[in-house]
């Protein structure tokens, strides 16, 4: 499949948008394959599987770990909405992907990359999944994080205490403070904090607009029981993005459309190549979980449905989109009027 | 869509050379300040050099050369009309800049003596200074941001905001959402560089051209209507450079033994880049098209050559050259004009600057292929960066807090919504820019005279017009209408100042066919254009010697 101006290896191309981020003439945008469009953590399922199926699996782990330092939760979970939509399901079955990630969730734990500086102080009050999650994005904007929990340390349903204790120490890692109190004074918090999420039963009674503000520096992540933990952990991430526009000096609207902003696009439907695949059935797992050779099988069914466009015929061949593709997926050719 | 709204002590519009160095050098000064960069389009990569350069080339090397001799050099270069005082900063500082580069890791190759390899490229001294850092922008912006800047990507300014006569922040807007940005800041440093889209390039791809074509004159146009002067805006040059890429080469290869020929093989240049106007006359004359040749050189040289062109400045050089079945050591490679443009970089358009970096306008500084410092290329954008960081520490300490005009704001919010929101309307926003640089092509570059002058101003009427016909379809496109906004308003002001001065001077890049002799008695000065009430305005303003005011 060939644009006029960039040549994409869709075999190889991991969906993972550097090429676009770094693009200087604002060309490119990716095009998000079905699981990652439809997955409420912005999991880019397609590198993490290209990568386990190439047998990198330090590589793959480092790509879910990037998009989320909840990849056990998320094997232990599932992503129902992600699987659902996945392009094998009618080619086939769609892949397993909790299989796949309960591969990697050794892995998967490690050390947060460079942090921005910052001098700013928020705290997170809760003791559940919404409350790490807002927690760890707060801390990927470099500033320092103070978890509050009343009367106990967080505990997360569904998800085994290894798995927990692993991820905390984790977070802990990238020197988010956990502390636990009797009780708080949200107004005390407000004083000493520049930001104050409150999450799970901190948050109940609050009433917060779209982007999770309930006034000045104080922010609510809303849920209600008919929600899943994924989706209560979707709406931290989107609190916890407000909240960091309100740290970084933006308005908590800012960049709120992530996906325009981020050169993300919707997916368009297969590619030809793709939809004339063989038929590959999924890969039956011999005992409790999959061996190596199992998970490098089922791994290599993905499509690969995500890929970069040229979108605004802006190229001015100057390769720094080739330069950060970390497998030479892409290729710039000169404009024809050029060549 | 709402307004985004945020606050800063130091704004820098454009994150490029000029923008990241000023950022890391302000905070290096006062670790405490809060600096802002507004990048049109990635802070990594953006900008001119993009990646990598293969020389630093205005280096003054202590016991080689000096900076009375570099100013000699440009004055020679640029027919007098340079102030004195910016270029004798610029190389003045310049040794400690490479000094200072060398700390960050920057590779400055030397001879076997132990000497900086240095090559001929002005008129007098060995100035150029061979470097080889591939990825020189990226190592910069790493500095800046670990100091604390805060980079706002893919935003693109389009006003300077003011109070009482001195800059009090900037609008902008996201060139994928089209959400606007308002960001009110004690001082702002305008380094958002030249305009490369000026004419159409020979390949008529309009983004084929030789600067980076991110370009667009915004900040000369902010500047413009903020209350400061520009200048050299009739100093329309293109340069020659390789058929259709326009990709540079000519000092890499002729500095390292390269040969130009004309179409009759007679030698124009051969180890000196001694003077580009012979390349442009024989061209003209009718012996183009020219050549290069490095044939002739020893398989060693060449792979040099290769090397710097392959790796270090335009990689994709390598891929252009393959597929036009061009090896250097058989064929000769092809030179034609390059598309015109203006940039204080290479050329003398620019915001009047003084050797502070100051601009006519209290609280604003400009710096790079943006400002008047004569044909300063890097060197000029890193030291002027680093001198507008000065200045503009000092001058947040003194300033009192500023405020932001609302009413101003509003009005460019309006704008702005209407053109993203209006619906039926046809004119496509890349066919206008198409046209509106056919026209300057046709009637602002040499041979210039009063009857094009004239016309042109019946297109730039035209074009305003159109402006409010374009269709907008998302943030992209509406970001490309303001850019073509901005390089008519240049145009305006190339034409205005081409009109005006009544002489032929630097060759092509001003030749009046009606005026057609240089007149030193009444044009060696520089023409300044302001604007008035939306009107352009032209005065002569005298040439500055060392140690004398630059009148702004």
């Amino acid at each position: 499949m060939n644009d006029s101006n960039i040549a994409i290896d869709v075999s190889k191309c991991l969906a993972c948008g550097n090429c676009v981020d770094r693009c200087i003439m604002d060309n490119l945008r990716l095009v998000l394959p079905p699981c990652r469009q439809a997955s409420l953590l912005d999991i880019n399922y397609q590198g993490i599987f290209r990568l386990t199926a190439q047998g990198k699996m330090t590589e793959a782990a480092r790509e879910l770990r990037r998009c989320t330092p909840f990849g056990g939760f998320l094997a232990a979970w599932g992503d129902a909405s992600a699987s659902r939509v996945c392009s094998r399901g009618h080619n086939g079955g769609s892949l397993n992907f909790t299989g796949i990630l309960a591969y990697l969730e050794d892995a998967v734990y490690g050390p947060a990359g460079r942090l921005p500086r910052s001098h700013k102080k928020a705290v997170v009050a809760g003791s559940d999944e919404a409350t790490l999650q807002a927690a760890y994005s707060l801390r990927m904007g470099g500033h320092s994080v103070t978890v509050l929990s009343v009367s106990s340390c967080p505990s997360v349903e569904g998800v085994p205490a290894s798995v927990l204790e692993k991820t905390m120490t984790m977070l802990k890692g990238m020197d988010i403070a956990f502390e636990t109190t009797d009780a708080f004074n949200v107004e005390e918090l407000c004083k000493n904090f520049d930001a104050v999420i409150l999450t799970g039963t901190a948050a109940e009674g609050m009433s917060a607009d779209e982007y999770g503000l309930v006034r000045d520096n104080l922010f609510a992540v809303i849920s209600d029981d008919t929600q899943s933990p994924l989706q209560a952990m979707a709406g931290a991430v989107r609190t916890a993005h407000a909240a960091r526009n309100l740290l970084e000096g933006f308005s908590v609207d800012y960049e709120a459309d992530q996906r325009v902003a981020r050169g993300l696009e919707r997916f368009h439907g297969l590619f030809e190549e793709q939809e004339d695949s063989p038929e590959a059935a999924p890969v039956v797992c011999s005992g409790d979980g999959f061996t190596e050779e199992e998970v490098k099988a089922e791994a290599s069914r993905c499509l690969g449905c995500g890929r970069p466009i040229e979108r605004n015929m802006t190229c001015w061949y100057c390769l720094p989109c080739e330069i950060v593709c970390p497998t030479q997926a892409l290729h710039v050719r000169i404009p024809y009027l050029i060549r | 869509m709402k307004l985004q709204a945020m606050e800063t002590d130091f704004l820098i519009i454009g994150g490029g050379s000029a923008g990241c160095i000023a950022a890391m050098h302000a905070l290096q000064l006062n670790p405490d300040l809060n600096v802002t960069i507004f990048e049109k389009s990635d802070i990594v990569y953006g900008g001119s050099i993009a990646r990598g350069m293969d020389a630093l080339n205005i280096v003054a090397i202590p016991g080689q050369t000096s900076a009375e001799l570099y100013l000699e050099s440009v004055r020679a270069m640029t027919a007098g009309v340079v102030d004195a005082g910016p270029s004798y900063v610029m190389a003045e500082r310049s040794y400690a800049l490479l000094k200072e580069m060398e700390s960050w890791g920057v590779t400055f190759p030397k001879d076997e003596n132990g000497q900086y390899k240095t090559l001929k490229y002005h008129v007098k001294g060995k100035f150029q200074t061979a470097m080889d850092e591939p990825e020189l922008k990226a190592m910069l912006v790493k500095r800046a941001l670990d100091l604390g800047t805060r980079p706002v990507n893919r935003v693109m300014a389009l006003r300077l905001l003011m109070d009482n006569g001195r800059v009090a922040g900037a609008v902008g807007m996201n060139v994928r959402t089209g959400q606007m940005v308002v960001c009110k800041a004690k001082t702002v440093l305008v380094a958002s560089g030249g305009v490369s889209r000026f004419t159409l390039p020979n390949s008529e791809y309009l983004y084929g051209v030789y600067d980076y074509p991110g370009n667009t004159g915004d900040g000369f146009v902010m500047a413009l209507r903020a209350g400061a002067g520009v200048t050299g805006m009739e100093y329309t040059q293109r340069t020659m450079l390789i058929k259709d890429t326009n990709m540079p080469l000519l000092a890499i290869c002729v500095s390292r033994g390269g040969r130009v020929l004309d179409c009759e093989g007679n030698i124009l240049m051969e180890g000196e880049v001694t003077n580009t106007n012979v390349m442009n006359e024989a061209f003209t004359k009718g012996r183009g098209p020219v050549h290069i040749q490095l044939s002739h050189l020893p398989e060693e040289r060449i792979r040099e050559i290769e090397h710097m062109l392959f790796t270090t400045e335009r990689p994709v050089n390598e891929r252009f050259f393959a597929g036009r079945h061009i090896d250097f050591r058989k064929q000769d490679i092809e030179l034609w004009p390059t598309e015109y443009y203006l940039c204080g970089g290479h050329g003398l358009a620019g915001i009047r600057v003084n050797e502070r970096a100051e601009t006519a306008v209290p609280g604003l500084y400009a710096a790079g292929d943006v400002a008047s410092v004569a044909k300063q290329h890097l060197t000029g954008a890193f030291v002027f960066g680093e001198v507008a960081a000065e200045q503009a520490v000092k001058y947040v300490a003194e300033a009192p807090d500023t405020s932001i005009n609302e009413n101003d704001v509003a009005a460019v919010k309006a704008e702005l919504d209407e053109r993203f929101t209006a619906r039926n309307r046809d004119i496509d926003v890349h066919d206008l820019e198409r046209k509106v640089r056919r026209m300057v092509a046709d009637y602002l570059v040499s041979p210039k005279n009063a009857h094009k002058f004239e016309l042109w101003k019946y297109w730039s009427k035209t074009f305003r017009e159109d402006i409010k016909h374009v269709a907008v379809h998302n943030g992209h496109e509406l970001s490309k209408l303001y850019e073509v906004e901005n390089i008519l308003l240049c145009a305006d002001c190339s034409a205005v100042a081409g009109d005006f001065r009544k002489e032929s001077r630097w060759g092509e890049s001003h030749y009046r066919s009606d005026y057609p002799q240089r007149d030193d008695a009444n044009w060696k000065c520089h023409v300044v254009i302001k604007m008035k009430d939306g009107k352009l305005n032209a005065e002569k303003v005298r040439v500055s010697e060392l140690n004398e005011e630059v009148s702004l």
